[in-house]
C-alpha cells in the first residue's frame, strides 16, 4: 500500500511538474498545423539561431570536455595547495546567477573593460560574438565533465597506469590505454550534459550576446524576442525543437551508457 | 659475473607533515645484490618499506638518496618505460577493459613486436601459466588464481631482466596460495629471471627464497639463507618476526667473559629447542632446573604443541612430534621438566637491535639457559 502512494505521489509530481507544461508547448506549437509549424522554424532567423547554437554547443563541449578532463585528473591525481579552494571553484558557476555571470564577462571582456578595452583598440571585439558567447558557456557549462569524470578518476586504481607504466607505456600511452578507457562513459555523461545546459543557456548569453538577430542570437533568445514581439507561434516551434533535441539527447544517453545511472555519475 | 641488481646506500623519505622532522623515512640506506637466477624474498611487517623498495627499482618512486644497478648499469633516471622490469602487483592491477590475451600482449604491442610473433609469444605464456581456454575472458570473470596467473604472464611477456612480484599471494585462499607458491617457484626456476618477492608472510618467505631479508623500518635486519635467518637471527627483531619463539627476561648472575654481571638479557628459544620430559615422580628430588605443568596441549598432526606454565610463573610454548609426545605419555596437567637445547640471547632495552655477535651466542647460550626459569 505504501509502495502505491510513494509511487503515485513521485510520479505525479513528476508528470504535474515537467510533463505538463511541455505538453502545453507541444499543443501550443501544433495548433496551425504542420505547415505553420515548419513555417515558423524555417524562416531564416530560426534556421540560424538554431545553427548557431548547435555550433556553440559543440565547440563547449569539446572544450570543456577536455579541459575539464585535465581538471579533473590535476585534482584527482596530485595534492597540492590551494586544492579544496580550486576544487570548489570547480562549482561556482552553479550557484552564480547567469546575468552576474555575463555582467562580470561584459565588465571584464566588453569594449571598456580591463581586457576588453585595450583588445578593442587593437580591433579585436570579444564581445557581442561568437567568441564572447562561447566564453560565457564555457564558463556556465564547466562542472559537468570535471564532477562527472572526476569521482572515476578517484575511484580507479592508480595501479592499472602503473602497471602500463612498467610495461613499456609512455605517459599519453598511459593515458589513452587505460585512464581514458576508465573515464570513457563518465565523460560522455558530462559532454552530454555540458551540450544540453549549452543548449538551453539564456541568462549569460543575454548579457554578452546583445541578442542581434542573425548574427548573435541563440535559440532561447530567438524564442525570448518572438515572444516579446507577441509571435507565440514561433516562440513555441522553437520551444518544441529545443525539447525535442534535450529529449533525444538524454534518452540516447539512457540507450548508450546502459547502466551508468546519471545521477552516479554526477554526484 | 655483474648481480642482477644492485642497490647502494638507497633511501626514500616521503613528505610527512605531522612528524617533527617533516618526512617519513621509508628505506633507510640499505644494501642489496640480487644474483642472476637468484629468488630472493623481502619480508616484514606493514610500512616496513619493503614495497617502497621494489617500487623505487621499477622506477615508479624516484630515490631520495643512493643508486640503483641493473645488470650493472645505474638506472636512476631511467623511466619506468625504458627500465624492462616485469611488476606484479598487489591486487593484480590487471586492465579491466582488455581480455587475458589483450593484457599479456600489451607490454608486446607497446614494445612494437609484430604481430605473429606476439601471437605465438602469448599463446606460449598461457600455456606456461595454464590459462588455456580463457584467453577471451575479462579479469572480472577470472577467479583469484586465475587473475594472479594473468598478471604474472603479463609481467614476464617481455621476457624482463627483473621480476618484482609485490605481495603476489595475498588475494587469494590459502589452498589456492600454497599451490600458487609452489608453480610461481618452480616457473622461475625455468626461466631462471632474478625476482624479488615482498611478503608480509614470514613462511613464504623462507618457502620461496633463495635468501631472504628481513625489513623492519626501513633497514634490513638480516639477508642470508631462509635456514639461516630461522636458526641464527641476528637480531632480536629477526628472532621475534620469524618462525615462533618464547622469550625469556633474564640478568646474568655473574660476569661472563665478555657481558659483565647484571646484563639484561632477553632469550629466546623456538619451541622445537626445548625437550621435554615427564618427571614420574614429583616428590622425588629433582635436579633439572626447569620444571612446569602442562597448562595446554593442542593437536596440530603431525606436531604437538604444548602450554607450560613454569614453577615461576612463567610460560613456555613447546612444540614436538606427535608421536614423542605419545612416547613420553605427555597429557593435560603433566608435570614436566625442561631442558633448553639452542636459544639466542640479546641485550635488553637495545632499541637498535644490533646483534650481540654470533660468535657470542654459543658463550651466552650456556650461561643462561639454566637462569631462565629464574624470577
Amino acid at each position: 500500500m505504501a509502495r502505491y502512494a510513494l509511487m503515485t505521489s513521485g510520479i505525479g509530481f513528476l508528470i504535474l511538474l515537467i510533463a505538463l507544461p511541455l505538453t502545453a508547448i507541444f499543443t501550443q506549437a501544433y495548433q496551425g498545423g504542420l505547415a505553420a509549424f515548419w513555417e515558423a522554424v524555417s524562416s531564416p532567423e530560426a534556421v540560424f539561431s538554431l545553427r548557431y547554437t548547435l555550433t556553440l554547443a559543440t565547440a563547449t563541449t569539446a572544450i570543456n570536455g577536455v579541459m575539464g578532463t585535465l581538471v579533473a585528473y590535476v585534482l584527482a591525481r596530485y595534492e597540492f595547495r590551494a586544492k579544496s579552494f580550486i576544487d570548489s571553484l570547480v562549482d561556482l558557476p552553479i550557484a552564480i546567477p547567469a546575468s552576474v555571470t555575463g555582467f562580470t564577462l561584459l565588465l571584464l571582456y566588453g569594449p571598456v573593460g580591463t581586457i576588453g578595452g585595450p583588445l578593442s583598440d587593437a580591433g579585436i571585439r570579444i564581445m557581442f560574438s561568437f567568441p564572447g558567447i562561447l566564453v560565457a558557456h564555457l564558463f556556465m557549462t564547466f562542472p559537468y565533465v570535471v564532477r562527472a569524470v572526476g569521482p572515476v578518476l578517484q575511484d580507479s586504481e592508480r595501479g592499472e597506469e602503473e602497471a602500463a607504466q612498467t610495461l613499456g607505456a609512455s605517459g599519453f600511452g598511459v593515458f589513452r590505454y587505460v585512464t581514458f578507457p576508465a573515464i570513457q562513459s563518465a565523460l560522455i555523461v558530462g559532454s552530454i550534459f555540458t551540450f544540453a545546459r549549452s543548449l538551453g543557456e539564456f541568462g549569460a548569453t543575454i548579457m554578452v550576446s546583445g541578442n542581434l538577430a542573425l548574427r548573435t542570437q541563440t535559440a532561447p533568445l530567438f524564442i525570448f524576442s518572438e515572444f516579446n514581439a507577441g509571435n507565440i507561434e514561433a516562440a513555441s516551434a522553437m520551444s518544441v525543437v529545443l525539447v525535442l533535441i534535450s529529449f533525444v539527447l538524454f534518452f540516447g544517453l539512457k540507450f548508450a551508457t546502459g547502466k551508468l545511472t546519471l545521477g552516479r555519475a554526477l554526484q | 659475473m655483474t648481480t642482477a641488481i644492485t642497490l647502494r646506500n638507497l633511501s626514500k623519505r616521503f613528505p610527512d607533515p605531522r612528524r617533527p622532522e617533516g618526512w617519513f623515512t621509508a628505506v633507510d640506506s640499505v644494501d642489496l645484490d640480487v644474483e642472476p637466477e637468484e629468488f630472493l624474498t623481502m619480508v616484514g611487517p606493514s610500512g616496513c618499506g619493503k614495497s617502497t623498495i621494489l617500487r623505487v627499482i621499477s622506477g615508479l618512486e624516484s630515490p631520495t638518496s643512493g643508486d640503483i644497478f641493473i645488470a650493472g648499469e645505474r638506472v636512476n633516471q631511467l623511466p619506468p618505460k625504458d627500465r624492462n622490469i616485469g611488476f606484479m602487483f598487489q591486487g593484480y592491477a590487471l586492465f579491466k577493459h582488455m581480455t587475458v590475451t589483450e593484457n599479456i600482449e600489451f607490454g608486446l604491442k607497446l614494445r612494437k613486436v609484430p604481430p605473429s610473433k606476439r601471437r605465438t609469444r602469448v599463446a606460449d605464456l598461457i600455456s606456461l601459466v595454464g590459462l588455456e581456454g580463457l584467453e577471451a575472458r575479462q579479469p572480472r570473470q577470472l577467479s583469484g588464481g586465475q587473475q594472479q596467473r594473468v598478471a604474472l604472464a603479463r609481467a614476464l611477456a617481455s621476457e624482463p631482466r627483473l621480476l618484482l612480484l609485490d605481495e603476489p599471494f595475498g588475494a587469494v585462499d590459502a589452498k589456492v596460495r600454497q599451490k600458487l607458491r609452489v608453480d610461481t617457484k618452480k616457473l622461475q626456476r625455468e626461466l631462471k629471471v632474478p625476482t624479488i618477492l615482498v611478503t608480509h608472510d614470514q613462511r613464504e618467505a623462507l618457502e620461496l627464497g633463495d635468501r631472504v631479508v628481513v625489513m623492519n623500518h626501513g633497514r634490513f635486519e638480516q639477508i642470508a639463507t631462509p635456514a639461516d635467518v630461522y636458526d641464527n637471527p641476528q637480531t632480536e627483531f629477526v628472532a621475534r618476526f620469524i618462525g615462533r619463539t618464547n622469550v625469556f627476561q633474564t640478568v646474568l648472575e655473574e660476569d661472563h667473559s665478555i657481558l659483565p654481571k647484571g646484563t639484561r638479557l632477553n632469550v629466546m628459544v623456538r619451541p622445537e629447542d626445548v625437550l621435554v620430559s615427564a618427571l614420574p615422580d614429583p616428590s622425588e628430588p629433582q635436579t633439572p632446573t626447569l620444571v612446569g605443568t602442562i597448562t595446554d596441549y593442542s593437536f596440530l598432526g603431525r606436531t604437538v604443541r604444548l602450554e607450560i606454565t613454569l614453577t615461576n610463573g612463567t610460560l613456555c610454548t613447546v612444540a614436538l612430534p606427535k608421536g614423542d609426545a605419545l612416547k613420553k605419555k605427555l597429557g593435560l596437567g603433566g608435570l614436566v621438566s625442561l631442558e633448553i637445547a639452542a636459544c639466542h640471547a640479546f641485550l635488553q632495552g637495545d632499541g637498535s637491535n644490533s646483534p650481540n655477535g654470533s660468535e657470542n651466542q654459543e658463550a651466552i647460550r650456556s650461561d643462561v639457559s639454566d637462569k631462565v626459569a629464574s624470577p
